[in-house]
């Protein structure tokens, strides 16, 4: 359905803001540009959106190329960071008014602002005018106005980064529904993680420009290319422990200090060709376990233990590198929170299976 | 916005304040009220009367000189402010969008020329001024003035709307421009209606300078055959000596003032409604 | 991004610029070249060789006009920044009640707003040098004594600095009012659970936080009293015998009453000159201000 190629933004004073990114959306999917701000990921929309001309590259809608085309021209519906109501217009003019630019007549467009507020749950609040709406009304009429006109694209830029975390999630579930109930092509830019996963079939992770990775939301948290996205993806953010690819009995194996961590075949041979160098070891905190001493595990001196609720976040030092693991045995605060400083009571912690290493320029999954 | 609840040592100095800046506006309420008073009351039976308008439809005989009736000057007056704030708030909405919102070339060096147009006492290029108008052959006529009105006033409306237009967010642009809106149909259905306040202080202002203007007919017109009220006034009224009595005067001060007063007054209101709902929301 | 909108800009700025390059940038020119000419109402372009600035130089009365200028400038601006000032806090920081202070604002622009041929012959009447002005009604009445004094004879400059005050307190008393308004309240209820009285308040957290609002308004009022001629040619016309004469009028009389256009350019470059010195200063203080 959309096709970006070899997009590339230039400003003004030579600043790149995109460097070559290509990008493919299928029709119905729902797709999050994922990154830190100032990564490009909102460049990146407005390009999609005609609101940014790009300095090379072409943006093809249903393989027509609609580069050169105006905003109005591209049939989309897109929805602000800021809502960007209309703050002299009622909310049911605001939502009627994108179809007031394409000409349908009164009657008609007001009965299908009305249907779509319907839908949103805002049919109260159709003869108010924007300033006395909540945030996360503002948010629903914004939505409105974007799929009134039942666009091709649906864009939307950091929609939800205004509300609380609860209406995040209200709000989060709405749109995820009513994309999946319209089946429009959706785009979201956001920098949060979190939503990204929860919302979008496909994640495009952007750095300085350039697109980390474009994948799954499972595969980026299983798979990460890269430190980069690894850092990014997952909460508590991915453990690295400093390492160095060694040899020991015939085996390869990632020294931590003096501590030797034992791998599966098929990621022996991986990393055999980098024998020597240094990596970092990425564990997400759940995989990593607590076991006995000598199970292939090292050694942690807890520093802090929090209960969560539902689990206890363990935190402290592997060999001088910060590490979190999180336990779902509640019921061990109390005796964890009895060895936080203790040098002489430390855990050890098995890394589990699910390695991932990366070593060299740009720090590269080599695990993959 | 909740009605804020005084503490009573705030209570207490609010108060103060209060006497304070009453006693320092009464002379000036005092001042104006007397014109009031000697406009429509007759000196020597002390009652209510109407007799020092007639001037408003017809020649008044006085000891010294027939008072001719004020209706030609007022149209002029009318007419000139009417046309100077329009086209004033015209030409400087248009200027200020572009200087705003397009980037073109040479916008640097037009805002920049407009921070120092903006503040140039244009007064002193009077002579200028004249000799161009004089080239122009529009000296002695009202459309020379009403130009030069709008010249000298320009800039500064234009510094401030485009300081509006800089205050809207980008967001709601884009938005008109997805929502399918051209540049210009986005700037007729939104655009002009974010900018509502600094479009009345423009127009209040302009008006206000216009309506009083009194300089540029002065230095600019030779002859009595286009009036004004302020000319039609100063005419009657030299430092060295009154032409009228001070109750004519007064009368015709009230007849020229009232308009400017209700016209503030109003708009006071409307300036500020504009901002509290302006700002929110958007 | 730099996609260069000239098609869309041009006409939008086109009536603009015309208007500023006749009314203007001619007008700035034509007064540089008419000040090097002994222009008069013949209109005979000669030039003449600087001659108009050694008249300035030598004219005997150019002193008293400098003086004059001095004195009515420094008055008005001390006297229209103090009590921009005590207004400015009594109805923004005392007055807490929304309607009361912008009821006084109002009334405090009255002044400002009121047509200056109006205004002066205000002015007039209320010191009318015989018996029936209001002044010397009162004077008279307080003093006992038989006769009127002519107060505008007697006193033009104290009379035409407070005429010319009261019409600026409104534009100054706003804008630090709204400067005021703009302080975060928590730095007052910091102030006051720290034991600061009311004066301490003012001096230490008011006047600090609108220090370069004092400065813009000083600079801006110090432009227009230098430049904006008006009020006094109303009231005295720079009589009388030359008490009031301030620079700008002594230019519009030289160039319109006299009709030496080319010397009133001459002493009217003189003041822009002046003036753009100032703007430099002004523009600085702006930048402080807004950032």
């Amino acid at each position: 359905m959309i096709r970006i190629e070899n997009l590339r933004m230039e400003f003004d004073k030579g600043a790149v803001a995109l460097d070559d990114i290509n990008l493919e959306i299928e029709k119905g999917e729902f797709i999050a540009l994922l990154g830190p701000s100032g990564c490009g990921k909102s460049t990146t929309l407005n390009c999609m959106a005609g609101l940014l001309d790009p300095t090379s590259g072409r943006v093809f809608f249903a393989g027509e190329d609609v580069t050169k085309k105006a905003p109005k021209d591209r049939n989309i519906g897109m929805c602000f960071q800021s809502y960007a109501l209309y703050p002299h217009l009622t909310v049911l003019d605001n939502i009627a008014f994108p179809l007031k630019q394409k000409g349908v007549s009164k009657e008609e467009r007001r009965e299908k602002a009305r249907k779509i507020a319907e839908k949103l749950q805002i049919s109260h609040l159709l003869a108010r005018k924007p300033s006395q709406l909540s945030g996360g009304q503002q948010q629903r009429v914004a939505m409105c106005r974007a799929l009134v006109k039942e666009p091709d694209v649906l864009l939307l830029d950091e929609p939800m980064s205004n509300l609380d975390a609860r209406l995040k999630i209200e709000i989060r579930e709405v749109i995820k529904k009513l994309q999946q109930e319209l089946k429009v092509t959706s785009v979201i830019v956001t920098h949060d993680q979190e939503e990204a996963m929860a919302i979008a079939d496909k994640i495009a992770i952007l750095s300085e420009g350039k697109i980390q990775q474009y994948d799954t939301p499972e595969h980026l948290y299983e798979y990460p290319v890269n430190l980069f996205v690894a850092n990014f993806m997952g909460n508590p953010p991915m453990n690295f422990i400093d390492a160095k690819i060694d040899s020991r009995d015939g085996e390869t194996v990632l020294m931590v200090g003096e501590t030797p961590v034992r791998l599966k075949k098929e990621l022996q041979d991986k990393l055999s060709v980098h024998l020597g160098e240094p990596v970092e070891i990425g564990v997400r905190s759940h995989q990593a376990y607590l076991t006995e001493r000598g199970d292939n595990s090292l050694k942690m001196v807890v520093s802090m233990v929090e209960n969560l609720g539902k689990e206890l976040l363990v935190t402290g030092e592997i060999n001088g590198n910060h590490m979190r693991i999180t336990l779902e045995e509640t019921e061990r605060f109390a005796e964890l929170y009895q060895r936080i400083g203790n040098q002489e009571k430390p855990l050890w912690v098995n890394f589990g299976s699910r390695l991932n290493v990366f070593g060299g320029e740009g720090k590269v999954n080599w695990a993959l | 916005m909740a009605k804020k609840m005084l503490s009573r040592s705030e209570a207490k100095n609010q108060r103060r304040a209060v006497i304070a800046i009453t006693l320092f506006c009464l002379p000036i309420v005092a001042l104006y009220f007397t014109f009031f008073h000697l406009a429509f009351i007759d000196p020597d039976t002390g009652a209510l009367t109407l007799r020092n308008f007639q001037f408003l439809y017809t020649t008044m005989d006085k000891k010294l000189t027939q008072i001719s009736p004020i209706g030609p000057a007022m149209k002029n007056t009318v007419l000139f402010s009417v046309v100077v704030t329009a086209c004033e708030v015209v030409i400087s909405c248009m200027a200020g969008y572009a200087l705003s919102r397009l980037r073109f070339t040479g916008r640097k060096v037009i805002q920049n020329m407009l921070l120092v147009l903006r503040m140039f006492p244009n007064l002193l290029l009077l002579i200028g001024v004249l000799y161009v108008l004089m080239t122009l052959k529009l000296s002695n006529s009202l459309t020379g003035v009403i130009l030069v009105a709008i010249a000298f006033r320009i800039p500064g409306s234009t510094f401030i709307i485009k300081n509006h237009f800089d205050g809207i967010p980008r967001d709601i642009e884009n938005s008109c421009l997805v929502d399918g809106c051209t540049r210009f149909s986005a700037f007729r259905q939104v655009i002009i209606y974010l900018v509502k306040p600094g479009l009345a202080s423009i127009s209040i202002f302009s008006f206000l300078s216009a309506w009083s203007n009194y300089i540029l007919f002065n230095t600019l017109i030779f002859n009595s055959k286009t009036p004004v009220i302020a000319t039609y006034l100063k005419s009657l009224s030299r430092p060295e000596q009154m032409i009228v009595d001070y109750n004519t005067f007064a009368a015709m001060a009230i007849v020229y003032v009232l308009p400017v007063l209700v016209f503030f007054v109003i708009s006071q209101k409307a300036l500020m409604k504009g901002n509290i709902n302006g700002g929110k929301g958007v | 991004m730099k996609k260069m909108q000239n098609g869309q800009a041009y006409p939008f700025l086109t009536p603009f610029m015309i208007l500023v390059s006749i009314f203007y940038i001619v007008p700035a020119i034509l007064t540089i070249a008419m000040s090097l000419t002994g222009l008069d109402s013949s209109f005979v372009w000669e030039w003449n060789n600087f001659n108009n600035y050694r008249k300035i130089l030598l004219d005997p009365n150019t002193g008293k006009i400098v003086l004059n200028t001095v004195v009515f400038v420094g008055c008005a601006i001390a006297l229209t920044i103090v009590l921009d000032l005590v207004i400015a806090v009594l109805v923004t920081y005392f007055i807490k009640n929304e309607s009361i202070s912008s009821f006084f604002k109002s009334l405090i622009m009255i002044p400002m707003i009121t047509p200056a041929v109006v205004y002066s012959v205000l002015w007039i009447w209320l010191l009318d040098a015989s018996e029936n002005g209001v002044v010397n009604q009162l004077y008279m009445g307080v003093t006992n004594s038989a006769i009127p004094l002519n107060w505008i004879a007697k006193y033009p400059m104290q009379i035409v600095v407070m005429a010319t005050v009261l019409t600026s307190l409104g534009f100054g008393a706003i804008n630090f009012s709204s400067a005021i308004k703009s302080i975060p309240e928590d730095q007052f209820k910091a102030a006051r659970i720290d034991g600061a009285g009311e004066w301490e308040i003012v001096s230490g957290i008011i006047l600090p936080n609108i220090r370069y609002h004092i400065q813009f308004i000083a600079l801006w009022e110090t432009l227009g009293l230098l430049t904006n001629y008006v009020t006094i040619m109303l009231i005295t016309d720079g009589g009388p015998s030359m008490q009031t004469e301030v620079w700008a009028l002594s230019a519009y009389h030289k160039a319109f009453t006299n009709q030496q256009y080319g010397y009133g350019a001459a002493i009217s470059m003189v003041l822009i000159f002046v003036v753009m010195v100032l703007m430099l200063l002004l523009n600085k203080v702006t930048s402080r201000r807004d950032a």
